[in-house]
């Protein structure tokens, strides 16, 4: 890995980000006027334009941006306009609270999809293969705000094992890390399964069970490796995944964290509130991202970002 | 890819070991309550909306209560309006403390209505206040004068005006007003203890209250949008109070023996309105009351609002300031509907828009539902309909472009008094029905009892125009609703404010042992 190749990769992540605010900030004014919101039901004409004047909404939308933009580069989003704090406070403070959520999340879809994706392909056509197919068909189509009532009342309800929702203790963590995992689990274990099923039928897999390798190392060892790389590529993507479900899970969960917060910012047309809550996950997903450019190097080192 | 794995589970037991423990499991005497909506704006001078009274009826007192009883003294013992109805002179509680030991004086008094009313207010229902008021003179510590411009009755009667919470003079000009949001301080019966935006709001007893320390410790108030969650709260013991349940969940909250369905009646009303220009037949009497016995409202009351709402016989509720008994509710019946219709030349397949907020909250729970429901009776009667759901920003906006369509729904939460409504919805020059309605004997009611300062005099004023409305039908009613709130067993006994879900007299809460 060059310079060359972190000063493209610098370069491309901040073009993304600049480009990301453009469309953030188009998005969230398409949303409507937030002083309508905010206004009483007798304001006058007058009276609104005041409370537009007040917020910077009055000006040109290039100038309003230009504004936003220079700001964000010093760390100001601007104040939440429902929480009357700074934005970029809300999100911080709640970003330990997302980021606990997504890491257990995306750890717990990983460590339940990869061995049943590897079970699936060694066992392939039996009903073992089978279960896993419709486990991850279903972890695919239930919405997750559905999975997440029914783990709530099946859990919580009715067991009286887990919190129903709330934040501070590992138990609290439990049902909205299964629901977000559940889904992302389903999809690295489909690719899991395709991605070991070409492997294990390769020469080289051949070649080991021929010189006599345990069948184990065979599996995990050569053939793992070698799937490698369209599975670290879906638990990549997946980390958009979950940031996604968060906006869905934090709200059925009651988890603080960034998503729940700019569910609500959005209702309220809070401008600041949601621009630093998308920009931020925008951030962390173009830093996961290139997390994985890293991992596919370690893992295949024929893999190359200079230009030839 | 073994070792990946190896450190993932690594990962996950590091995130368990180090994740914690801070149980949220409320102590003895706390009350855990989980409401869909949240305000932390704690300023009673910058009133945004009047779901800023939920924290703010915590934290501070006004002049005086509106209750089941009637007016009820507060930080004021008692008043006397002069007979030009143009001063008021308030005699103030003695003893009373703020938070931080400050005495409440008249000069708080004065000081809050005159922040109310300042050129650069950001209070969202400073009008009433800076129309009436002239000037607020301090007679002595404990007398203060309203000195009005014209006589202004429908202060005692207005949740917004009379309940504003007064601050205390000397601390608020120290910290100033984003000082006093961080850290606000009024005489009320809990104190705040620590928030966090957007999250909870938690509230401790103000041991020195002076009408009595409340029973419960502590109060946190928690952000929870879902409603399946809030309901799940309740069943589970992690709350104690859950406001805004609807539809199923109502039935079974009812079913279950530990908890209750405790009512903040008559918090909100709504009607049914029509543009004049795009639906020019509404104007014909008949057409309205053809609407009228169109949809069979019990039904719907019963089967989609779980009986928290009832059929209204007029735009005012019975706890409606200028509420006239005896009303009767326009009857279901179809084929009057036909009938009616038929006279008045409309044919059967005319195509109409109906528009509803989908988030009204208290006036009409479940209004996509009743949508739905109110859409498909007048199918039954021959039109086509179409249906416009609009979320509060949209809503708000159309309603004040003036654009509403052929048909739409009124809600008016907060109906303590009927002038309020009559403001709103029923004047030629009423923001929320843009001309709509225009009606000049209504007019000039509303500019009579704006004037008189004999209560039951004014309270006749307003029952003329129900009564009147109940013959003309501008617009029809819908229902009057309550908010109801579950309840865990926790709590023994409690009463929410009567006609508004916002101010839930939390410090009269008793606990089961």
């Amino acid at each position: 890995m060059s310079s060359r190749f972190f000063f493209q990769r610098f370069v491309q992540t901040v073009l993304t980000l600049v480009l990301l605010s453009m469309v953030v900030f188009g998005l969230a004014r398409l949303s409507g006027d937030p002083v309508l919101i905010m206004a009483p039901p007798e304001a006058t004409d007058a009276q609104l334009d005041q409370m537009r004047a007040e917020y910077g909404l009055d000006r040109p939308l290039p100038v309003q941006y230009w504004r936003f933009i220079s700001r964000v580069a010093q760390g100001d989003f601007g104040m939440s306009i429902k929480w009357n704090v700074p934005a970029i406070d809300i999100v911080i403070e709640r970003f330990p609270a997302t980021l606990l959520l997504a890491t257990t999340s995306i750890l717990f879809g990983i460590l339940l999809a990869l061995p049943v994706g590897i079970l699936s392909a060694v066992k392939r056509d039996t009903w073992i293969d089978n279960f896993g197919k419709i486990v991850a068909l279903a972890g695919q189509s239930m919405p997750t705000f559905w999975f997440g009532i029914l783990l709530i009342l099946i859990f919580a309800v009715y067991g009286k094992w887990l919190p129903t929702s709330g934040y501070g203790t590992f138990s609290h963590l439990i049902l909205p890390s299964i629901t977000l995992g559940g889904f992302v689990a389903a999809a690295i274990m489909r690719v899991t399964r395709s991605a070991m099923l070409d492997a294990l039928e390769s020469d080289y897999i051949r070649t080991a069970r021929s010189r006599g390798v345990a069948e184990w190392r065979v599996i995990m060892v050569h053939a793992l490796k070698n799937a490698a790389i369209p599975i670290v590529t879906i638990i990549g993507l997946q980390a958009a995944t979950i940031l996604r479900g968060a906006v869905v899970t934090e709200t059925v969960f009651v988890w603080p964290g960034i998503g729940k917060i700019a569910v609500d910012a959005v209702y309220a047309r809070d401008f600041p509130l949601v621009q630093a809550a998308v920009l931020t996950m925008g951030v962390v997903f173009l830093l996961v991202n290139l997390i994985v450019d890293f991992i596919y190097i370690y893992l295949d080192p024929r893999i190359s970002y200079q230009k030839k | 890819m073994i070792k990946m794995l190896r450190v993932g589970y690594g990962m996950l037991v590091i995130v368990m070991c180090t994740f914690a423990s801070n149980s949220q499991a409320a102590n003895k005497n706390e009350i855990i309550v989980a409401q869909p909506v949240l305000r932390q704006q704690f300023d009673p001078t910058a009133l945004v909306a009047t779901t800023d009274f939920m924290p703010q009826d915590m934290i501070f007192d006004g002049l005086f209560n509106l209750t089941e009883d009637g007016i009820t003294p507060a930080l004021a013992v008692s008043w006397v309006v002069s007979e030009d109805g143009k001063q008021i002179d308030f005699t103030l509680r003695d003893g009373v403390k703020f938070h931080n030991g400050d005495p409440f004086t008249a000069e708080d008094v004065k000081f809050t209505l005159d922040r109310v009313r300042a050129p650069d207010s950001k209070h969202a229902y400073r009008k009433p206040f800076t129309d009436a008021i002239k000037d607020v003179v301090v007679l002595a510590p404990n007398k203060v004068r309203f000195v009005l411009s014209g006589p202004w009755p429908g202060y005692f009667t207005g949740v917004r005006n009379a309940t504003v919470g007064i601050l205390p003079h000397a601390y608020y000009e120290k910290v100033g007003p984003e000082g006093f949001q961080k850290a606000p301080i009024g005489t009320g019966p809990f104190k705040l203890a620590g928030i966090k935006s957007g999250e909870w709001s938690q509230f401790d007893a103000n041991d020195d209250y002076w009408n009595g320390r409340p029973n419960v410790d502590s109060v946190k108030k928690l952000l929870v949008k879902e409603e399946f969650t809030r309901y799940a709260m309740l069943a589970n013991n992690e709350a104690d109070i859950v406001m805004g349940v609807s539809g199923p969940l109502l039935d079974k909250i009812r079913a279950d023996k530990k908890a209750r369905i405790i009512m903040s009646k008559y918090s909100g009303t709504s009607g049914f309105y029509f543009n004049k220009t795009s639906f020019p037949e509404s104007q014909d009497p008949r057409v309205r009351l053809a609407f009228g016995h169109a949809i069979d409202l019990k039904t719907i009351a019963t089967n989609i609002l779980g009986d928290v709402c009832e059929p209204a016989a007029s735009i005012f509720t019975p706890a409606t300031f200028g509420h006239l008994p005896g009303l009767d509710i326009i009857s279901y019946d179809p084929a009057k509907a036909k009938e009616l219709l038929a006279e008045a030349g409309i044919k059967p397949g005319m195509e109409l828009t109906d528009a509803i907020h989908s988030a009204s909250f208290g006036s009409l729970p479940n209004a996509p539902a009743v949508q739905e429901a109110i859409a498909g009776y007048l199918e039954a009667v021959g039109f086509k309909i179409k249906r416009e759901s609009y979320d509060t920003g949209a809503w708000l906006k159309m309603m004040r472009a003036g654009k509403q369509p052929q048909l739409f729904y009124g809600p008016s939460s907060l109906p303590d008094d009927g002038s309020a409504t009559l403001e709103s919805w029923f004047l030629t020059t009423s923001p929320w029905s843009s001309g709509n309605i225009s009606v000049p004997e209504y007019d000039a009611l509303f500019k009579e009892q704006l004037v008189e300062v004999d209560p039951e005099k004014r309270r006749a004023i307003l029952q003329g125009f129900a009564r009147d409305e109940h013959e003309r039908h501008a617009g029809l009613p819908l229902f009057w609703c309550n908010t109801p709130f579950a309840v865990g067993p926790k709590i023994k006994d409690w009463s929410p404010s009567l006609g508004s879900g916002y101010q839930m007299n939390l410090d009269q809460v008793t606990l089961n042992q």
